[in-house]
């Protein structure tokens, strides 16, 4: 793992998808999953003792969704980097995150090429 | 990807959800129904969507999102429908089967309809509830981070975002969002909630105050994913919402320009222009003081002269600066046309002709929405389909011109089609239908004066129009604009041939060429443009009417024609002071005591001004009058006079009988 390696947590109430996101991730070789959170709750509870570099967030997730967690997250964190996770037809969803302060989306199903894209495109602030 | 590895989460996981889910049915067969079930129901088939698209399950997927949207519409009304239980029991099973399959395991061989399947479930969902989801307090793309300094100015965005990506819509709010940090966004078109929409085509389009270079706004946007074009277009005009007529004088625009929302580019060789200027003015200021103290009155009478000269050099050449050619405009007016051309389906180029014609920046700000306008309706209601003009035996293309020239300190700006032209009597029906002109004062208007029924407020918005074809909505606005920069617009159409709509406005609205008057209470301005000749008039020629004082022609012309009778106004009566007898000039020594007139004509309407003296003629700085005068209508604003004073402009339309 390069010394570079970025700190992610990982939300989604799949444990599968969970599994498949720290793999892709974790195979760029750029970054180390510190957390998984299996909802919005545990999400801005995980941020708060872990304080990630990025945020892998799903958005229909029980407990509070994902657009929720991503205005907690924020709102104590404004320089928090988060990434949708949205599933098709969920467009309007995606908007809503972005509005609320989301920095990038990725569509599922999920495949390395799209992770990386993202990820290597976050604008620094 | 090593997608073997994944098959036993999946099974293992979909199998937990498929559980979960079966047990929820179970609650809604048994007539339970509340909305955590409903939640919770959309929420297994949505993960079980989501893990089998991952995996290419495609037909697990598929039918999983038609159960989701269901539970998404039935959670969004609270309750569930009839027959929803049932089916939805029977899609379980059918991913239960499928998910068996998919990892080779045992499960019937039977074939499943997917598709007939789905379409059952789709046919359950109802309508959506009339209230829908507000959206959220705080959470919008009109927060900005930077409010704009000083140096702003406002720059269109005109994005297009790449056909082939996902969620198209969410990728040009990210660009907004990444805009929104280079300043404040006035404006996004189409609007943010269209984004997600069926009609969102990838194009949009972003109003951005900022003070940041051109490169810069262009830089972060072509960093963002999945966005193929930016084109940047600055725009010159302070940004206006489509809103009815707002009355905006160009007092207003002056004072404005103060909190500069625009910027001009001089220059540096300008500045130092200015700086030479000014220390001559210094020494010669100097000089002026010297002379003054030690009595010396050629040497201060000839320092006095130099110093203004060189304040009228500076005065010109800084006015010089507020000028932009016409030009500029053109890059929103070709776009304006362009893109309405493309929704229409019909064809039609703009040339602008007199481009390099300058006017002062104010003057662009007030005329560039009108044009836009102007255009619009050109193109909307104007030019025909290529295949009616076809027929018409007109090329296919129609043609729009702007024609842009001087005259004097005037400017005027013609917008021209060979469309279809306006129809007058649908505007007169319209007029009648709607009250806006009785039928009798119908048949006393000239033709063009019918078109101009088109710019009385509300005509174009009133609800009986009959099929008008040319102009369409807003031609009031247009008028109550141009007017309120002290332009004039006047409409000549032909049917089937075209229309041509002239606007003629002042060259600058910094500085009023005008005469000089004065009145019982003091000095006023009368703009030269619109004054014909200046006169002193023996006091025979007034003559009294029940409708007022005319001017009669000099005694060898009288008795040809009536028109040759002009309606006078006495200036102190018009102002509301009371005069018992028509104030006169100084008696001259050779006859009777005679009236300074002024004659004027305004959109060929002549009228005549009698005032107690014309001083001279001159130009005059102007100053806006401001809130709350600003309302009267018979003064346009105030000229600054040598000694400080000021001496308001009469605006003669709202003065005079005409």
């Amino acid at each position: 793992m390069s010394p570079t390696a970025r700190t992610v947590l990982i939300v989604d109430d799949a444990l599968f998808m969970r599994t498949m996101i720290r793999d892709i991730l974790v195979n760029t070789g750029q970054f180390e999953v510190v957390g998984e959170a299996s909802n919005g709750r545990e999400a801005v509870q995980l941020y708060d003792a872990l304080k990630p570099q990025l945020v892998t967030m799903d958005i229909v997730m029980p407990e509070l969704d994902g657009i929720e967690a991503t205005r907690e997250i924020l709102k104590k964190n404004p320089q928090a980097t988060i990434i949708m996770c949205s599933a098709l037809g969920q467009e309007a969803l995606v908007i809503e995150s972005i509005a609320a302060g989301a920095r990038d989306f990725i569509v599922k199903p999920f495949t390395p090429e799209k992770v990386i894209r993202a990820i290597e495109k976050l604008p620094s602030r | 990807m090593d997608m073997e590895k994944y098959l036993d989460l999946f099974v293992s996981e979909a199998n937990e959800h498929i559980q979960a889910a079966g047990a929820e049915v179970a609650r809604l067969s048994s007539g339970l129904t509340t909305p955590e079930i409903l939640n919770r129901l959309f929420r297994h088939f949505h993960s079980i969507k989501g893990m089998a698209a991952s995996m290419g399950f495609e037909e697990i997927s598929s039918l999983s999102h038609s159960v989701e949207d269901l539970f998404d519409a039935l959670r969004k009304r609270g309750e569930s429908v009839p027959g929803a239980a049932d089916v939805v029991m029977e899609a379980l099973d059918s991913i239960s089967t499928l998910v068996a399959q998919s990892s080779g395991g045992s499960g019937s061989e039977a074939a499943i309809d997917v598709e007939s399947l789905a379409s059952r479930i789709r046919a359950l969902v109802p309508p959506p509830p009339p209230a829908r989801h507000p959206s959220p307090a705080g959470d919008d793309f009109s927060s900005s981070e930077k409010a704009p300094g000083p140096g702003a100015r406002q720059v269109r965005c005109l994005l297009r975002v790449h056909a082939a990506a996902e969620f198209r819509g969410a990728r040009a709010a990210l660009a907004v969002k990444k805009l929104e940090q280079l300043g404040q966004v006035l404006n996004v078109e189409p609007s943010i909630a269209a984004f997600s929409g069926p009609d969102f085509k990838g194009e949009v389009s972003v109003l951005l105050a900022t003070g940041r270079s051109d490169a810069a706004v262009l830089e972060s946007v072509q960093e963002l994913l999945d966005i193929d074009e930016v084109d940047l277009v600055e725009s010159p005009g302070p940004y206006q919402p489509d809103s009815p007529a707002q009355t905006r004088s160009p007092q207003s625009a002056e004072a404005d320009m103060g909190r500069s929302r625009s910027t001009v580019r001089i220059p540096t060789a300008t500045l130092d222009m200015f700086l030479d200027s000014i220390s001559e003015m210094m020494s010669r200021r100097g000089a002026l003081a010297e002379a003054i103290r030690s009595r010396e009155m050629p040497a201060a009478r000839e320092s006095l002269r130099k110093l203004s000269d060189l304040i009228d050099d500076l005065r010109e050449q800084v006015m010089l600066v507020r000028l932009m050619p016409f030009e500029h405009l053109s890059p929103r007016l070709t776009r304006t046309v362009r893109e309405l051309c493309r929704k229409t389906g019909k064809r039609a180029v703009l040339t602008i002709t007199g481009g390099d014609v300058s006017l002062d920046r104010s003057v662009l700000d007030e005329i560039v929405d009108p044009l836009d306008h102007l255009l619009r309706n050109a193109v909307d209601h104007g030019i025909e389909p290529p295949a009616e003009r076809e027929r018409c035996g007109k090329p296919s293309s129609g043609t729009l011109r702007i024609e842009v020239s001087r005259q004097r300190d005037r400017v005027l700006v013609c917008v021209e089609d060979d469309g279809r032209g306006m129809d007058r009597d649908a505007i007169r029906r319209t007029a009648v239908e709607n009250g806006f002109a009785a039928q009798a004062d119908l048949a006393s208007m000239s033709e063009d004066q019918v078109l101009m029924l088109t710019t009385i407020p509300g005509f174009s918005t009133s609800r009986k129009v009959t099929d008008v074809s040319g102009r369409g909505v807003g031609m009031d606005v247009v008028r109550t604009r141009i007017e309120a920069a002290h332009g004039h617009i006047k409409i000549h159409s032909r049917r089937g041939e075209g229309t041509r709509i002239e606007m003629d406005m002042p060259l600058t609205l910094a500085v009023i060429d005008a005469f000089l008057v004065e009145g019982k209470t003091g000095l006023f301005a009368v703009p030269a443009a619109q004054v014909c000749s200046v006169m002193l008039v023996e006091p025979d020629r007034i003559r009294s009417t029940l409708s007022g004082l005319l001017l009669a022609p000099p005694s060898d012309q009288e008795g040809t024609d009536p028109a040759s009778f002009t309606p006078l106004v006495m200036l102190d009566e018009a102002l509301g002071r009371d005069v018992e007898t028509p104030p006169r000039d100084e008696p001259s020594r050779d006859g009777p005591a005679r009236l300074a007139v002024l004659a004027y004509q305004i959109d060929g309407a002549r009228g005549a001004l009698g005032v107690s003296r014309i001083r001279e003629r001159r130009e005059l700085v102007v100053k806006p009058l401001g809130a709350p005068l600003e309302h009267l209508r018979k003064y346009s604003g105030a000229a600054l006079l040598d000694d400080g004073s000021l001496a308001l402009i009469l605006d003669l339309v709202h003065l005079g009988r005409n």
